[in-house]
């Protein structure tokens, strides 16, 4: 094979030639493999905050009043709100419901209560003696919340824990740190509310009298039926709108279902896709620029050739063999540069990275409302995009890595290979 | 009388330098018969070059007839045409045209390796053809580790590889010290004499010239005048 015979001289022979080819792709392929796993980790954490968000819609009764302060009532002892476990249940079958978390709120003792009564019922933040009582499910994809309404604070737990899902069917029970210091409860200390004896299992932070039971034992211990809110959290961001009108249909006018912060879930949404596609950009240009480093590389070394290119033709050689000899060289070098930017993308890799994503602190940490902020356990530190990063060769990134080199092997030996063939020989002879 | 494997009619070439056009070549009429030893002569300008290389094939005319063993090469394609430069001419450049990563041997067989000649009768034919031009033992040196006129036997070497019906040389002689000029000139002759191989050279220096069988001198692109060199057929009797 004269293409293979020519061609393994050629390059054995210009060994110096060979040598830049080859770092000159490695270093454009290893910056482009870098950028390429920058922009993976990018993509990986955006995806995780996503889908860490939750999707939620609220569920309140039509005929009630809910909201308007820190811990706000409404419904008084024996009212009924309709939220009973029929309307759980039907909230619970409709498509792309994940799960449903009951609130209720109410005044421990509201017969006895003075601290921001009105005349509508309203609690404002309540006594020692008549603290707000919260019963809210565990076993939900939800945080649990203060207040139970729109934009109301998660539960900031400061000594103890908080309840987990497994408290669900048990008589637990979480204070706020203005009751527990008024009546000297503590870790471990038991409440007999209505007959039903609570232990505290933690202290979160509030200047409220508050108290936060698993809401079956909380609706046994106050004779509650129904919730006074239901969250349901839908399968997918998209199927909120969906979803929204189908509990609608489903539980009638009696019901107001909304979206829970939707501006601000919108908001969260176009964030994202602004730093997915800043970080596809940013790979692509790494791409189209590698590209054009290598066909430019190829070009200024293959126009000293063109004499060579010159001579091969007044020898009889025909246009497909050096076109064939140029771009066997070209993938045969970018193939060899693969290892060299393995090599510079393991080695350099998380330095550039640094570089690039070094800005980006803990403060990148998305918030959603009403939740409490994203829940993205797998990323600690410091800056969540770099913890994701491994530069080390996979095989994954070995065949994208050949499948780029290949198309820059032949975008770089095409151009050069297809300018030498348009020359005459006569032409191609007087380049020197 | 031999018969005819050059022949042009009407042959002119012209080109398009900057706004104006220059006539290289201006109607040229010219046979050369096989076994010939032409020298074409003329000033600088004069269209010598330019005759030999559409002579050679890597180029082509305007207009007129350029036949070549009874072939109008001036209608042949461009495969065709690396065909016919491949297998019927053998070229000489005047500043070599060696590639420098290849040795002597390896140079010389380069055009045996688009004919897809097999490697053991192609290592036979280049050491053959090395000893010929008077270069045994140097087939594995570099043209760097050469001198000019051994560089310009390797590239008559080379010209010869594919047994070309013709040697064409462009200067072959122009870059070289009087002794090698006269060596090249002398390995030329020897081919034209031994093996009846027509050559044609072109040259702007008279006294080389005056060493071929007929002289056509070019000026402005047309004939001038023909004449006879010192280089007779009776002197090939007598080598």
């Amino acid at each position: 094979m004269p293409i293979i015979l020519h061609f393994r001289r050629n390059v054995l022979r210009n060994r110096t030639r060979a040598l830049v080819i080859v770092v000159m792709v490695g270093l454009t392929l290893g910056v482009f493999l870098v950028l390429s796993q920058v922009g993976n980790s990018i993509v990986a954490y955006t995806g995780e905050v996503e889908a860490s968000v939750p999707n939620i819609i609220t569920v309140q009764p039509a005929n009630n009043f809910i909201g308007g302060g820190y811990f706000s009532l409404t419904i008084g002892a024996g009212s009924t709100t309709g939220l009973d476990a029929n309307a759980s249940a039907i909230v619970a079958a409709t498509p792309n419901v994940v799960s449903v978390q009951r609130v209720f709120t109410q005044p421990l003792d509201l017969s006895s209560a003075t601290s921001g009564a009105t005349s509508g019922g309203s609690f404002t933040c309540g006594s020692a003696s008549n603290p707000g009582v919260l019963g809210e499910d565990t076993t939900s994809q939800l945080k649990l919340v203060l207040g139970g309404l729109s934009g109301a604070g998660a539960v900031d737990v400061v000594e103890g824990r908080s309840l987990a899902s497994s408290d669900e069917n048990s008589t637990t029970a979480l204070v706020s740190q203005a009751y527990a210091t008024a009546t000297g409860k503590g870790i471990g200390s038991n409440m007999d509310v209505n007959g039903t004896e609570f232990t505290v299992v933690g202290i979160f932070s509030q200047s409220c009298y508050t108290l936060i039971f698993p809401y079956p034992a909380a609706a046994s211990a106050l004779g509650i039926t129904q919730a006074s809110i239901l969250y349901v959290v839908v399968n997918q961001y998209q199927n909120l709108a969906t979803s929204l009108s189908s509990l609608q249909s489903r539980l009638g006018s009696s019901f107001n279902v909304q979206i829970l912060a939707n501006a601000d879930r919108s908001s969260l949404q176009g964030a994202i896709s602004a730093i997915l596609l800043a970080a596809n950009f940013g790979e692509y240009a790494a791409l189209a620029s590698g590209a054009g480093i290598v066909v430019v590389v190829f070009a200024m070394i293959n126009s000293r050739r063109t004499k060579e290119f010159g001579l091969l033709k007044a020898l009889g050689f025909g246009n497909a063999h050096i076109l064939a000899e140029m771009l066997l060289e070209s993938l045969v070098f970018t193939v060899v540069g693969l290892p060299v930017a393995l090599a510079i993308s393991y080695i350099a890799g998380p330095g550039l990275a640094q570089t690039i994503l070094g800005g980006v602190g803990a403060s990148t940490q998305l918030a959603s409302p009403g939740s409490g902020g994203a829940n993205v356990s797998a990323r600690g530190g410091s800056n969540p995009f770099l913890q994701g990063i491994h530069f080390a060769p996979t095989l994954e990134v070995v065949l994208f890595g050949l499948a780029v080199t290949l198309i820059l092997g032949l975008l770089g030996g095409l151009y050069p290979a297809v300018r030498a063939l348009r020359l005459r020989p006569t032409e191609a002879l007087r380049h020197e | 009388m031999s018969e005819v494997l050059f022949k042009t009619e009407k042959l002119s070439k012209s080109y398009v330098s900057g706004r104006r056009t220059v006539n290289a070549l201006e109607e040229i009429d010219l046979v050369i018969r096989r076994g010939e030893f032409v020298a074409i002569t003329g000033h600088s300008g004069s269209g010598k070059t330019t005759l030999l290389n559409i002579l050679a094939c890597l180029d082509r005319g305007s207009s007129g007839k350029v036949l070549f063993d009874g072939v109008d090469v001036q209608k042949l394609g461009a495969s065709e045409l690396n065909r016919v430069r491949r297998d019927k001419v053998g070229f000489v450049f005047q500043s070599f045209n060696l590639l420098p990563y290849l040795s002597a041997k390896e140079n010389v067989e380069l055009p045996m390796e688009v004919g897809r000649l097999r490697k053991e009768k192609r290592t036979e034919r280049s050491t053959d053809l090395l000893a010929s031009v008077g270069l045994e033992g140097r087939g594995d040196h570099r043209p760097n580790q050469l001198s000019a006129g051994e560089q310009q036997r390797v590239a008559i070497a080379r010209a010869l590889a594919n047994g070309p019906s013709a040697v064409l040389a462009d200067e072959p002689t122009g870059n070289l010290d009087p002794d090698n000029k006269a060596a090249v000139i002398s390995i030329l002759r020897r081919l034209n004499i031994e093996q009846g191989m027509t050559v044609i050279m072109v040259t702007h220096d008279g006294d080389v010239a005056e060493r071929s069988e007929r002289i056509v001198r070019l000026a402005k692109g047309k004939i001038r005048s023909e004449g006879r060199g010192k280089f007779l057929r009776t002197e090939r009797k007598e080598t």
